[in-house]
């Protein structure tokens, strides 16, 4: 039933990011090295790393930007139309339906974004087929921690981004997604202007790049040594907007 | 079991300093087909929300189906259908509605559902969004009475529709809900309609139930008395409810007692013309229409 409205609405965004992520990896490979093929010889493993992480780049936006998509699905869409008095007068709560439309649109990015790395390690397997690890500041890691850590980043991304949009649209129904976006823009103009006056003051980056450095040649592999932490923070900040919807559809009248 | 179906006691709701529904007390019987009158704003809409816990009250008690909306919404919900804004998902058609909407209901009927959509001729693979409002209008009852409610809600389900689909409408109410016995509760202004199925009334306005009680005994007790000449002193007549002065006579309605009122009012040497009785649309104007200070809340069954 509720699971049936969420699908019939974010069936085509879910359809289109799979089949642009696929696009995306293609253009991105054929641009790289010229196509799928194996590349003869030995394979710079430090080239590898650099692959992925240019790869990674476009799929971290279009991951964020899906986010944003599946967030703007469910409740506050329902509210936006004026359809909210009819949704909430069937007999769930509301918190059924906030974590309802979480779960079903947080399946839908995981699925996409386990999607985009396994095609993205599928097409660093067949270009260097004996590659179990790859080298990260010279330092050997696993295609698998690197895989594993991508998924994670770019679901955290998504869920961030999604939560971020859900509650903005269950707060301010059809202006919610540009209210998101407003808070995430003045953010980022903001941010340099606090690390210029006050250097001492780190701001977490919204897009989750420093994250994404972990793996960069040219950052310490140490700066990966508080990534529990990090997950932690970041995974409590995503659940922490779906967790603000609800509480404010519980207080709000329905109109 | 209570034998009401929605009972209010002194049931508030404040939006800042606007009181929409200031001290209701309401009672619906179950079984009953129930006109809830009052003009645009008078709290009528506030109410069906607050009873159904789409809306938070801000003080009072209420309960309906025998459970309070604040802690039960959902089981309130289960058992009730309800038509409140006209406006449903707006990309669904009418089967994609009621597939939506059987899932949330487990006494659900698909073979009521096509059936009202026959006898109210809708285009059920049209979108919502492409409907007229009558054809929304009817979508809405017909997904409200589909799943075998025991209380029906309804909030002015027939603003904005022709005759011919309000006449299609009130025979569905009628014949296909009302008649087995389970609670029909309709807000309206127009009262035409509210008096050709409603067994009982009650008439809000400025959020306060100024009269309640079942219509036959509402047109049976109100009565208009006329006179010759210039009103009486009867402040303290305790079922008066109006008194007019204009070109020679005065006119009193009085909500009970009229034979009395008149041999009162010929004990006071006045010449009484006639006494004539009321529908309840003269009933609805002399109790809210022009706004008396005299006119106390009354239950009168």
């Amino acid at each position: 039933m509720y699971l049936w409205k969420y699908w019939r609405e974010s069936r085509i965004t879910f359809a289109v990011g799979l089949l642009l992520v696929g696009l995306l990896l293609w253009a991105v490979l054929k641009i790289h090295l010229g196509g799928l093929h194996r590349l003869p010889g030995d394979v710079s493993k430090q080239n590898l790393a650099q692959l992925y992480l240019v790869i990674a780049a476009p799929l971290t936006l279009l991951v964020g930007f899906l986010g944003l998509r599946f967030g703007s699905f469910g409740v506050g869409r329902d509210l936006g139309e004026g359809s909210g008095s009819f949704l909430f007068s069937r007999p769930r709560t509301r918190a059924f339906f906030v974590w309802s439309d979480w779960v079903y649109g947080m399946t839908q990015l995981l699925l996409i974004v386990l999607a985009a790395n396994a095609m993205l390690a599928w097409a660093i397997h067949r270009i260097a087929p004996d590659t179990a690890v790859i080298l990260m500041s010279r330092q050997p890691v696993s295609m698998l921690a690197i895989f594993c850590l991508h998924c994670t980043s770019g679901l955290l991304l998504a869920g961030l981004i999604f939560g971020l949009i859900y509650f903005s649209s269950v707060l301010a129904r059809r202006h919610g997604v540009q209210l998101a976006i407003g808070a995430v823009l003045t953010f980022e103009f903001f941010k340099p202007v606090v690390q210029h006056y006050w250097p001492q003051i780190i701001l977490p980056n919204f897009t989750l790049t420093e994250f994404s450095f972990t793996l960069s040649p040219t950052m310490p592999v140490g700066f990966a040594d508080h990534l529990g932490l990090s997950i932690a923070l970041r995974a409590t900040l995503a659940l922490a907007f779906p967790i603000a919807a609800q509480l404010l559809l519980q207080q709000r009248d329905i109109d | 079991m209570n034998d009401l179906a929605i009972e209010t006691h002194a049931l508030h709701k404040h939006y800042g300093d606007i009181n929409a529904v200031d001290g209701l007390d309401m009672h619906v019987p179950r079984g009953a087909v129930y006109g809830f009158l009052g003009r645009n704003g008078a709290g009528k809409t506030t109410t069906i929300r607050v009873l159904t816990g789409l809306a938070r009250a801000t003080g009072g008690d209420m309960r309906v189906l025998d459970l309070d909306p604040r802690t039960d919404s959902v089981a309130i919900l289960a058992r009730t259908g309800l038509v409140i804004e006209k406006m449903l998902i707006p990309s669904m058609t009418g089967n994609d509605l009621v597939r939506f909407n059987r899932g949330f209901f487990p006494r659900w009927s698909d073979a009521l559902a096509q059936k009202y959509a026959e006898v109210l001729e809708l285009d059920m693979k049209r979108k919502f969004k492409k409907l007229s409002t009558g054809d929304r209008t009817k979508l809405c009852l017909l997904l409200a009475l589909s799943h075998g409610a025991e209380l029906i809600l309804l909030d002015e389900p027939t603003a904005g529709l022709d005759p011919v689909v309000t006449d299609q409408l009130l025979r569905v109410m009628v014949e296909d809900f009302a008649n087995e016995g389970r609670t029909l509760f309709l807000s309206s202004h127009h009262l035409s309609e509210v008096e050709r199925i409603a067994e009982w009334v009650g008439i809000i306005d400025h959020g306060k139930l100024l009269l309640e009680g079942r219509l036959d005994d509402m047109r049976a007790n109100f009565r208009r008395v006329r006179v010759v000449g210039e009103a009486q002193p009867l402040a303290a007549w305790p079922d008066l409810v109006s008194a007019n002065t204009g070109e020679g006579t005065t006119e009193y309605v009085v909500r009970a007692d009229a034979d009395a009122f008149a041999a009162h009012l010929r004990s006071q040497g006045a010449t009484v013309l006639d006494v004539t009785p009321l529908n309840l649309s003269e009933i609805f104007l002399e109790v809210v229409g022009k706004g008396k200070p005299n006119v106390s809340m009354e239950v009168l069954a």
